[in-house]
């Protein structure tokens, strides 16, 4: 699944931004695989609490989040889960094709901007792939011994990933398939279980947006703070329509022309080309990587510059930004 | 006490002491963003600097930090004197990359950053959790302690002493050496050494024994990084191998400390704030950033203008010093909404204060380490010492660049009352 997340409202910290492995890769259901990820000399990856997502940095203008759906006390594997989107040109198609058992793919994580607060009952509300972060809160209920209960819709019975694991634990859960006749309707059991503002009671929801908004409308009689959701949609940073696929960026001081292209950033070209660039914050927004540009126009994908030097087009943060031109010229 | 609503902007002068008297002089800076964003202090006690221009705004900070052209930091330095801790005159201080213009600021910069990226810094986390734990340990057993001396001194001073390639025994003497380099005004903190020349003259040669021992070792320590790297194809002199290693100790010495202790203030006083953070750790990151806004560790850092220059209206001439007041840009209230609020939920906050600079090249090297430092330090103290609380006055240090405490008294409550427990039975 991809959170959605402002672009804004990034956490602190930095992350790790590491190469894993993909050690497995097996189909959940119907158009959903899940994928292990390790580090490919085994070493441990960062520890996560429930509700954590990672990015896949398929390449620098495709990147796409997924909610960890493993068990956290693994220190040595992540899992995630993708819907396949047949109509994806971007992040699940990338998946589809190019994520392999044994290729390796660029992460970055974890962060949790959907943080499982500590209660004596939950209520989980999933639709569709947005099951995926249910899981592991699902194991920390277990562990601490809540009570809860999982509402889990799905168009079709057979693209429900997980269903098998989840029903092992009996009537906490409800699987909600449209095309299951004489099963439960999500509408209704949603509805009941809504209805009545639960005792210490906190709902997880994640899930389309129809969903989520029906639940927030549901909830506006809880207790203020009730309700954590999690929004999830496919369209996420498309690449620019305008944007190059590859260019040339000049080094006028080093003499040097190297070609950019879709999976790396400027400044990485340069790194390997030898050219001397500062970089720090590797995500537009520091200003350490700022360079004078000379010729060219730049596609700007910092938060350093505002519209008007965006604009001006004078000078370009090369750990992000890129170019609209067939060729920019920088003095470097 | 000074009354800053009474007096004309025009009379104040920022380098008083008695501005400063109640804490930072918050409601001045507003002022003077709203009436006077190009504001001069004459700078009464230091006669021949010639005063100061306070940058108080938000996007002037900003303006001013990216415009290394027109505002140089090599002309006159970071600090409001030429001379600091008399005795460590500008010529000096201008060896230190944070003294310098680019290029060769670039070039020097280039030699260490590479070990700061937020990859490699991601690489310490055991390393620095493990710092953090082993000086929690250390006051683990005791009802009070002093939450600056006994905790936020120690731990920046090892976490930064380990990249450095200096022995543990040595972290006191490069805190008391980072002392001289920023809180020479402060009476108490200046009592402790006479002669400042001559404690360059001791760091030179402490860092000269330093490469002696490695030499003949492989080591990945910053001054190794140092001792083998060449500009323009010259090794670097003894003496700016020592000045880089004097910049490095007191970055990460001083700012870690500095934000840490503030942060912790706010969650001893702010209960709720402590309630949040304790239920729900991932809130710490945002703890984090807002302390960073809120506590900048440096109060300003200066450049001086290299060309006559326009500025709201007022002409600031080739030469004169301007201070770039983080203290008040980051509270300024056409940026952040009720900026005296410590508020967690501020969006996009890690991309948007100025703790680590206002953007540019003098952006803060060590930004990605101070943030794990700072994140992982908050989480240990708040899991370990759920019943910290406050224990008399916090005291600040008396230096115009810093802002820092000096002390803060805590005690744990729980210890207390098993005291009080074993006296009665």
């Amino acid at each position: 699944m991809t959170a959605t997340e402002t672009a804004r409202a990034r956490p602190a910290y930095r992350e790790v931004e590491i190469d894993v492995e993909v050690r497995r890769r097996e189909v959940a259901a119907d158009g959903v695989v899940t994928l292990t990820l390790a580090d490919p000399d085994g070493a441990d990856l960062p520890d996560w609490a429930p509700g954590s997502h990672i990015d896949l940095i398929m390449t620098p203008s495709l990147v796409r989040q997924y909610s960890l759906c493993g068990d956290t006390a693994n220190r040595s594997e992540w899992q995630v889960g993708v819907l396949l989107d047949p109509d994806s040109r971007g992040g699940s198609q990338f998946v589809h094709d190019k994520l392999q058992e044994g290729s390796t793919v660029r992460v970055r994580g974890p962060r949790n901007h959907f943080p499982l607060v500590s209660s004596p009952r939950y209520l989980f509300i999933a639709g569709g792939i947005g099951v995926t972060p249910m899981l592991p809160m699902i194991g920390a209920a277990e562990a601490t011994g809540a009570e809860w209960r999982l509402l889990y819709g799905g168009r079709e019975r057979s693209t429900m990933a997980f269903v098998d694991e989840l029903q092992r634990h009996g009537p906490r859960v409800s699987i909600c398939a449209r095309d299951v006749a004489d099963g439960p309707n999500f509408r209704a059991s949603l509805e009941a279980a809504l209805s009545d503002p639960g005792q210490d009671t906190l709902v997880y929801c994640c899930g389309p947006e129809g969903l989520l908004t029906a639940v927030e409308a549901a909830c506006q009689a809880w207790p203020e703070n009730s309700l954590h959701i999690e929004r999830f949609s496919a369209k996420v940073l498309e690449e620019p329509a305008d944007a190059l696929a590859s260019f040339e960026v000049e080094c006028q001081r080093s003499g040097l022309t190297l070609t950019v292209t879709q999976d790396k950033t400027i400044y990485e070209a340069c790194e390997e080309a030898g050219v001397d660039v500062l970089g720090s914050c590797m995500e537009g927004v520091c200003g350490t990587c700022e360079c004078d540009m000379i010729e060219g126009e730049a596609d700007h994908r910092d938060s350093v510059l505002n519209d008007a030097e965006k604009e001006a087009n004078e000078t370009i943060m090369i750990c992000v930004s890129r170019s609209r031109s067939e060729r920019l010229v920088l003095d470097l | 006490m000074t009354t800053s609503h009474l007096q004309e902007l025009d009379n104040i002068d920022l380098a008083d002491p008695s501005v400063w008297d109640d804490g930072v002089p918050y409601e001045l800076f507003k002022r003077m963003q709203r009436e006077a964003p190009a504001h001069f202090s004459p700078q009464n006690n230091a006669p021949g600097e010639g005063g100061f221009w306070s940058i108080t705004r938000f996007d002037d900070v900003r303006a001013v930090s990216r415009d290394h052209r027109t505002f140089s930091s090599e002309k006159r330095g970071i600090f409001h004197l030429n001379d600091i801790a008399e005795g460590i005159p500008l010529d000096l201080q201008r060896m230190q990359l944070i003294s310098m213009d680019p290029p060769r600021h670039d070039r020097l910069k280039a030699l260490v950053i590479k070990e700061f990226t937020p990859e490699k810094i991601a690489g310490h986390d055991e390393h620095v959790k493990q710092i953090i734990s082993d000086v929690l340990d250390s006051v683990a057993d005791k009802e009070r302690f002093d939450l600056v001396a006994d905790v936020a001194r120690p731990i920046p001073a090892r976490v930064i002493g380990s990249l450095l390639g200096t022995p543990p025994e040595d972290d006191e003497k490069l805190v008391h050496w980072t002392n001289v380099f920023t809180a020479f005004e402060d009476p108490v903190i200046r009592a402790q050494w006479s002669d400042a020349g001559a404690i360059v003259t001791e760091i030179i040669e402490y860092v000269n024994h330093q490469l002696a021992e490695r030499t003949d070792t492989a080591s990945d320590s910053l001054v190794n990084t140092m001792l083998t790297a060449e500009v323009e194809g010259e090794k670097l002199t003894e003496l700016e191998i020592a000045t880089f290693f004097v910049l490095l100790m007191s970055a990460g010495n001083d700012s870690t400390r500095a934000t840490y202790s503030a942060t912790m203030l706010e969650i001893l006083r702010n209960p709720e704030l402590r309630k949040q953070l304790t239920e729900n750790p991932d809130l710490i990151d945002a703890a984090v950033e807002e302390g960073l806004r809120c506590y900048p560790a440096f109060a300003f850092m200066a450049r001086a203008a290299t060309k006559d220059t326009e500025l709201h209206g007022k002409t600031i001439k080739e030469g004169d010093r301007l201070l770039l007041w983080y203290l008040a840009s980051n509270r300024d209230e056409s940026v952040f909404e009720n900026p005296d609020k410590f508020d967690i939920t501020r969006e996009g906050l890690a991309d948007k204060h100025q703790a680590f600079g206002g953007r540019g090249k003098h952006f803060c090297l060590g930004a990605n380490l101070a943030r794990l430092e700072l994140k992982l330090w908050i989480q240990q103290t708040l899991e370990r010492f759920p019943d910290l609380e406050l224990d008399g006055e916090p005291t600040r240090v008396r230096a115009l660049f810093l802002n820092q405490y000096n002390s803060i008294p805590v005690r744990r409550k729980s210890m207390s009352r098993l005291r009080e427990e074993k006296t009665k039975s």
